[in-house]
């Protein structure tokens, strides 16, 4: 059909083809150069990085990401990872039990539940930050990777809930009921049932919510301070300031802290949009 | 009799663990926080003093926070026509098979790539970007003979907030791209041949069918825009920190600085019942359009 | 010995009454179907016997057990669903075999009421296949095989024909028949569908807005319905209702006067299509009517007439007949094939 289009397209309807073409290109470029333009960086040093920004490096300078690695990066790595793993792990749990509940038992307000639990999606953290800083406090957790973790949990919890219960809403009833007749309980059909059938939405929150908990910025900024508890995001941070100058290993890092990520996307492109379109547009 | 205590409270056994999480690391803190609006108290101090609206008076005769709240309404502006307008035309495009499928893939990857990285990172890389002289920018409007234009893009009054701006849209443009395409796409293709074969061009199809085929979408979309514009923090704090001279200072930031260094909580935990109003006001109308599917 | 008893059985959905004041026996090895349009709450009383909705008021008693408190599973019932609702991830043999594993029984137990099952069902080359690698026929066969490996005291079928097309529904038909009599089994059948009903039944309870219309066999239903309800609801083509109007002794209406000496006042005739004559036969009652269509079925056909003041009676006709719309016929009913039913709906003859 589009060749066919293509065939009997006029000369003016060409031009405007190739000029929505060009247009286009220069828009993937603004959008992606900044990230060559990083890597790139990363490899040179501070003086050929601004002397040569739009040349290859001279030299493929492999020690900024060592000397990167060193000055700390890999720590914050390290929390990040546990922060995120932990994290990801218990807002699945705790929002596929919600969602299921929600959507296969027989709960009285049922509508109101489900309100409670949405309704944390339309507070902004910034709210609640200065009465959870003190409540991270009391708790004794300040500067403990609980301090992140909890409220990360709870934050995500709604977004989550809603996402896999989208997706469980359309599981038959039915098989909840056969498995009632066949004298399961509510655990057995959880686990067996709604958790099996699942998966593909699982595996879209999870990565969704990892990808919020790896760049979350604001919680990790208050909550933590030392240098070995801190999130990548904020670690960069402290790195930038502490790097002012040698700006080649600076982005060293930067690309570091982007990797898994990326990597993450790259490989699982289609459940992460999947589920990010699935939250947003009906 | 105990196994039917248990079938009947079992179902709130599953939600208990996430209802109580909520409570108490959402919504408690949130409505503590109005309460702390009323006192003035710092974190050195124990004691606190309840001035009732006090903080309020004081914060509505801010200049620093009608900045705030300007900063605020402008970034969403901005983001509306980016994020909304301009990403539901690129998306049209990609959806209507102007380019093949390998090249469409292309550009959604392409768009979408900014969306994935870490605000921190984000911050950081535009930094240097708007580097005066040796950023990226200020070469390539030498080169090409505009230096006139060149600015301290980020430490100039004038040019801040918009610099800042920007780089939000640089970032977040190409998400919503992808979900207007997916929106676009749930739009039955068959109204799209009925109107061609009226002769429609693809300019026609665009107004009659895909602009009214994702008005709901485009409404939340659009909410969320404004939702994320008045609780933007992290990448104002990164870049700028509110400055210079408060020039892009937005509530988040004007908040965070009250708080957590000029140690005035009380009028920090006000600016945040402001964010909380304004947020509440344009979450209910999200939930509400979301709950009608 | 599996019997079941309904008294004075209601649900309610907040104020909205599904079930009012139910009463219902099934026997032992008998095959009672419920059968409704759709909304009649026959679907609903199924689920209140499963127990998957509670009982609002009223009792069930199954084998002298009131039922109403005791979960789904240890009612001693096994429902198959009208999707039948296998378990997508799980092969055949698992889905049959769930209700055994949470129950705890030994694997070799369970094995051999799977093979058995399947072997009654012909399923023994699909045990190790998922749901989604069968036809329509065959996931049917598998959710009924989940209920056999149970060993049920009474089995529930909601709808389970519904979802295959006119052939299989037809095979599966015969089967469910064959099975009922192989198991010797108890079984309550919901369907909307009256020639299911009629083919499967031992006894075809008739529901409508909540409430039972009339109990009894498919033949009784048939030729002696106590309502215009269920005169209208049993037999395809519907029953001929025709308005009619008693002066004491004699009923006048637009298709001839009978001497039928029912209460004065606006009665309606029911005419099964087949009990009509075409020609003079008992020329006491003939009638004539202009035919509008015909419809030629094969084995038989179907002309409907108009026979004035607004009446469109169906007529069977044996074989392809010859008879064509435009043409004009003359009819008789025998006048003691005629039901007449009163102005409240009950039928007085």
């Amino acid at each position: 059909m589009d060749k066919l289009s293509r065939q009997t397209e006029t000369g003016s309807e060409r031009a405007a083809r190739y000029g929505t073409l060009s247009l286009f290109w220069i828009f993937a470029l603004v959008s992606i150069y900044p990230m060559i333009w990083l890597t790139l960086s990363s490899f040179k040093s501070s003086s050929e990085m601004f002397g040569n920004s739009w040349a290859l490096p001279q030299r493929w300078r492999w020690e900024n990401y060592v000397a990167a690695w060193d000055y700390g990066v890999s720590q914050y790595l390290i929390s990040s990872v546990i922060v995120t793993v932990a994290s990801t792990a218990i807002i699945v749990i705790l929002a596929s039990a919600a969602a299921y509940a929600l959507v296969a038992l027989k709960l009285r307000g049922r509508a109101f539940l489900y309100m409670a639990i949405l309704g944390g999606s339309i507070l902004p953290p910034e709210v609640s930050l200065l009465p959870l800083f003190r409540t991270v406090t009391a708790l004794g957790i300040y500067n403990t990777y609980w301090a992140l973790i909890v409220p990360y949990v709870a934050f995500g919890l709604p977004f989550t809930t809603f996402l896999i219960r989208a997706y469980m809403v359309k599981i038959p009833l039915e098989l909840a009921e056969a498995a009632e007749m066949d004298g399961a309980g509510p655990f057995w059909t959880f686990w067996n049932v709604y958790l099996p059938l699942s998966r593909p939405i699982l595996a879209s929150a999870a990565l969704i919510s990892a990808m919020r908990v790896w760049n979350e910025f604001i919680f990790a900024l208050t909550f933590v301070e030392s240098e070995s508890v801190k999130t990548i995001t904020i670690g960069m941070m402290s790195f930038a300031n502490a790097l002012r100058g040698d700006w080649a290993v600076m982005m060293a890092g930067m690309v570091i802290s982007v990797l898994p990520i990326f990597v993450v996307f790259l490989v699982l492109q289609r459940q992460f949009i999947g589920g990010l379109t699935q939250g947003a547009v009906k | 009799m105990k196994a039917q205590t248990m079938r009947r409270i079992a179902p709130y056994l599953f939600l208990f663990p996430s209802l109580l999480l909520l409570i108490s690391f959402v919504y408690a803190p949130a409505l503590e926080n109005m309460v702390y609006s009323l006192f003035s108290w710092s974190s050195v101090r124990i004691e606190s003093r309840f001035v009732g609206l006090d903080n309020y008076r004081e914060l509505f005769a801010s200049q620093i926070f009608w900045r705030a709240l300007v900063n605020n309404a402008l970034y969403a502006v901005i983001s509306i026509v980016f994020q909304v307008f301009f990403a539901l035309v690129i998306a049209a495009v990609l959806v209507a098979g102007v380019f093949g499928p390998l090249l469409r893939n292309f550009f959604r990857t392409a768009f979408f790539l900014p969306s994935i990285l870490p605000v921190t990172v984000v911050g950081l890389l535009w930094q240097l970007i708007y580097q005066p002289t040796i950023g990226l920018i200020d070469q390539l409007l030498f080169a090409t003979g505009l230096q006139s234009l060149s600015h301290v893009w980020l430490g100039e009054e004038a040019t801040v907030m918009m610099s800042v701006i920007m780089v939000s849209q640089w970032q977040w443009t190409g998400y919503m791209i992808v979900l207007f395409m997916v929106a676009i796409q749930a739009i039955p293709s068959d109204l799209y041949e009925a109107l061609r074969m009226e002769g429609a061009s693809r300019i026609q199809q665009f107004f009659y069918i895909t602009v009214p085929g994702v008005r709901e979408s485009t409404l939340i979309l659009a909410i969320i825009t404004i939702f994320g514009a008045f609780k933007v923090f992290d990448i104002i704090w990164v870049m700028t920190a509110g400055g210079p001279n408060n020039a892009s200072e937005v509530l988040g930031t004007h908040m965070y600085r009250s708080a957590f260094r000029n140690d005035v909580s009380g009028y920090a935990a006000a600016v945040a019942t402001v964010i909380f109003f304004i947020t509440l006001a344009v979450g209910a109308v999200q939930i509400r359009l979301q709950r009608q599917d | 010995m599996s019997e079941l008893r309904l008294q004075r059985a209601t649900k309610r959905f907040g104020n909205l009454t599904v079930i009012e004041k139910l009463d219902l026996e099934v026997h032992d090895r008998e095959f009672v179907v419920l059968v409704g349009p759709s909304g009649c709450g026959k679907s609903t009383l199924l689920r209140m016997i499963a127990g998957l909705e509670d009982i609002t008021d009223g009792d069930l008693i199954i084998d002298g057990q009131r039922m109403n408190e005791i979960p789904a599973a240890r009612r001693g019932l096994a429902m198959v669903f009208q999707s039948y609702a296998l378990y997508p991830h799980m092969t055949v043999a698992q889905n049959m075999s769930v209700g055994l594993r949470i129950a705890g029984e030994n694997k070799a137990t369970i094995q051999n009421k799977v093979a058995e099952a399947a072997r009654i069902l012909q399923l023994e080359p699909m045990l190790d296949r998922k749901p989604k690698a069968l036809s329509g026929g065959q996931r049917q066969r598998v959710a009924i095989g989940r209920a056999i490996v149970r060993n049920p005291r009474i089995f529930l079928f909601d709808e389970p024909l519904s979802n295959l097309d006119a052939a299989l529904r037809l095979q599966m038909r015969l089967e469910l028949s064959k099975l009922h009599d192989e198991l010797a089994a108890t079984m309550i059948y919901v369907t909307h569908d009256q020639v299911e009903a009629m083919t499967l039944a031992d006894r075809i309870v008739v529901m409508n807005a909540g409430r039972i219309e009339q109990i009894g066999t498919p033949e009784e239903l048939y030729q002696r319905p106590a309502n215009l309800f269920v005169a209208g609801f049993i037999g395809s083509p519907k029953m001929n209702l025709v308005e009619a109007h008693s002066d004491g002794n004699v009923i006048d209406s637009a298709i001839g006067r009978y001497p039928i000496r029912v209460a004065e006042g606006p009665v309606t005739l029911g005419v099964r299509p087949e009990v009509i004559r075409i020609g003079c036969q008992d020329c006491s009652t003939t009638h004539s009517g202009h035919v509008q269509v015909v419809e030629r079925l094969g084995a038989n056909s179907f002309a409907y007439l108009d026979v004035g003041d607004r009446t469109l009676l169906t007529v069977e006709l044996p074989g392809m007949t010859s008879i064509k719309a435009g043409e004009d016929l003359q009819i008789s009913i025998p006048a003691d094939k005629v039901l007449v039913f009163g102005g409240n709906g009950e039928r007085l003859r």
